[in-house]
């Protein structure tokens, strides 16, 4: 009906670019699309839900964190809502588990990276057969899918304390005591790299896009893969 | 606040507890050779508390296996929410050196210990759910409470209880509020034979240990004291004509605050605390040190930056 009434079949610039933000690894208006809107959304759902289970999380984790408990309507609430604000954290991460799990396998790239790693964080490097990920990045992607396992099968146990056995219970306690410190450092590195330390990083995962430039930079195999350019 | 009933030890708490002042330690005397299982303590426990009494569970037809194991006249299988006293019923036949045998009705008040060193209060995670007073009685303080059962993991006797109502847990009280008036507890008060006495912890040690003389001139040889060092002592104490046995009264032997849970709360909490605050030092001086990774040229050639 409206390609009737304006006479145009050819879609326009605004609907190219609309497509392209759909899809991923494509140029779009000189950019190139790193994730698609999908996957930017189940991140951004996760990472709300992962604030509110570790707020929540730290006013049971320490009494220094206690006053937090006024946000959340008290502690009793506090504890009320933990689980369920998890939950919302364990299917959240699902669905970019789902996403992801395919590109986040080994690749031949990845041993030049782990040689390099301590050049990579001096940056005092150029590797040339990084993929989409690093594997660093796929380190992390992977530590998080264990992580949240291991917070969703012992949260369940803390959540019914009472219906497990003793032993379960303690099991639980540590393990989502150690989980929570390593999902706390790990996010402190990822908020990092993704922002002061990589600029150009945090469009992929707002916009959805990044540079060529960047592209060709942090992830040069990928940007060949993209743009089908040579080395 | 009489002095008395001062906070001496606090759940959680990022300061001190407030109390100064000190005042002897209380406690409750149960001498389980004079126990005529009356139930008067768990009624009075349940009027000077105004609890009712939950239905326990239908077993419904109870076989005489299921009677045996709880004890027939035990009044509920098991302490609840609303119920902290229970007088636990076994029975046990000894058998003596000599080759006889002796029957044994083993009648044994359960209730929160009082422990010196009281595990819930180590596992409780919410500031001042959990007090222990001047005079050594551990209270539970609902309106803090977040009903997450970390005591329950810390206390070793296995004792309090969540109401799935209130979704807070109870326990005894030792009767603190009765306490903090100069009474005595409510099931001391109701106690017909005096098995059950209250006073200055010094005193009933000494009244326990000559009633355990007294017992073991009379033919109980292993009669012994119950005030487990393992807690720091506690402030309901027994005389056990099984001294040797407290498991045959359902007391554990040598109850300690779990190891666990000591690691737990008190070892992962501060190295935890240390690497989440070492983690944000470490991203802070790595900027400092090294910076942004700058993609090159991404100025000079007018790229947009994502």
């Amino acid at each position: 009906m409206a390609h009737r009434m304006t006479g145009q079949n050819a879609p326009s610039q605004s609907q190219i670019a609309a497509r392209a933000r759909a899809q991923e690894d494509v140029v779009a208006h000189g950019l190139i699309i790193r994730h698609t809107a999908g996957v930017r959304l189940s991140h951004w759902l996760l990472a709300i839900f992962f604030f509110l289970s570790a707020l929540t999380g730290f006013v049971i984790y320490t009494p220094y964190f206690a006053g937090l408990a006024g946000i959340f309507g008290g502690g009793a609430m506090t504890r009320f809502l933990h689980p369920w604000f998890s939950l919302g954290f364990v299917i959240s991460a699902s669905f970019l588990f789902r996403a992801w799990f395919k590109r986040m396998k080994r690749e031949s790239g990845d041993d030049e990276w782990r040689r390099n790693v301590g050049a990579y964080l001096r940056y005092e490097t150029e590797l040339q057969e990084v993929g989409k990920y690093n594997a660093g990045q796929k380190l992390f992607f992977w530590s998080v899918v264990l992580g949240a396992a291991a917070m969703l099968v012992s949260g369940i146990v803390m959540w019914f304390p009472t219906s497990f056995h003793w032993i379960l219970r303690m099991i639980a306690y540590w393990l989502h005591e150690v989980t929570f410190i390593a999902f706390v450092v790990g996010v402190i590195y990822h908020i990092y790299m993704s922002t002061a330390a990589m600029p150009g990083t945090l469009g992929a995962m707002t916009r959805g896009t990044v540079t060529k430039a960047w592209a060709r930079w942090h992830h040069p195999r990928w940007y060949r893969e993209v743009t089908g350019e040579e080395k | 606040m009489p002095s008395n009933m001062e906070i001496r030890r606090i759940s959680a708490s990022a300061s001190p507890a407030t109390g100064v002042r000190s005042a002897p330690a209380v406690a409750k005397l149960i001498d389980t050779t004079t126990c005529i299982d009356c139930k008067a303590c768990e009624v009075a426990c349940q009027e000077w508390n105004d609890l009712l009494g939950e239905e326990t569970a239908e077993t419904a037809p109870v076989s005489f296996a299921e009677i045996a194991e709880f004890g027939a006249y035990q009044t509920q299988p098991d302490l609840t929410a609303n119920f902290w006293n229970l007088i636990r019923f076994n029975e046990h036949v000894e058998r003596r050196p000599d080759g006889t045998e002796r029957f044994h009705w083993l009648m044994a008040k359960d209730q929160c210990m009082h422990c010196e060193d009281p595990g819930c209060l180590r596992a409780c995670p919410s500031p001042g759910a959990i007090v222990q007073y001047a005079n050594g009685v551990v209270d539970f303080q609902q309106e803090h409470c977040i009903g997450c059962e970390y005591c329950g993991a810390g206390c070793p006797f296995d004792i309090p209880r969540l109401n799935a109502k209130t979704k807070k847990v109870y326990k005894c009280t030792l009767c603190s509020d009765r306490l903090s008036y100069g009474l005595e507890p409510a099931c001391i008060k109701a106690c017909p034979t005096g098995c059950l006495q209250f006073g200055a912890k010094e005193n009933l040690v000494q009244i326990a240990g000559r009633r355990v003389q007294q017992l073991k001139e009379s033919g109980f040889e292993k009669a012994a004291v119950y005030d487990p060092p393992g807690v720091g002592g506690t402030g309901v104490i027994y005389v056990l004509a099984l001294g040797d046995q407290p498991e045959l009264y359902g007391l554990p032997k040598d109850p300690r605050i779990p190891w666990t849970v000591t690691i737990w709360r008190s070892v992962f909490k501060p190295l935890g605390s240390i690497a989440m605050v070492a983690a944000l030092f470490g991203a802070l001086f790595h900027y400092i040190r090294y910076g942004r990774n700058e993609v090159p040229g991404a100025s000079e050639t007018g790229e947009k930056e994502a």
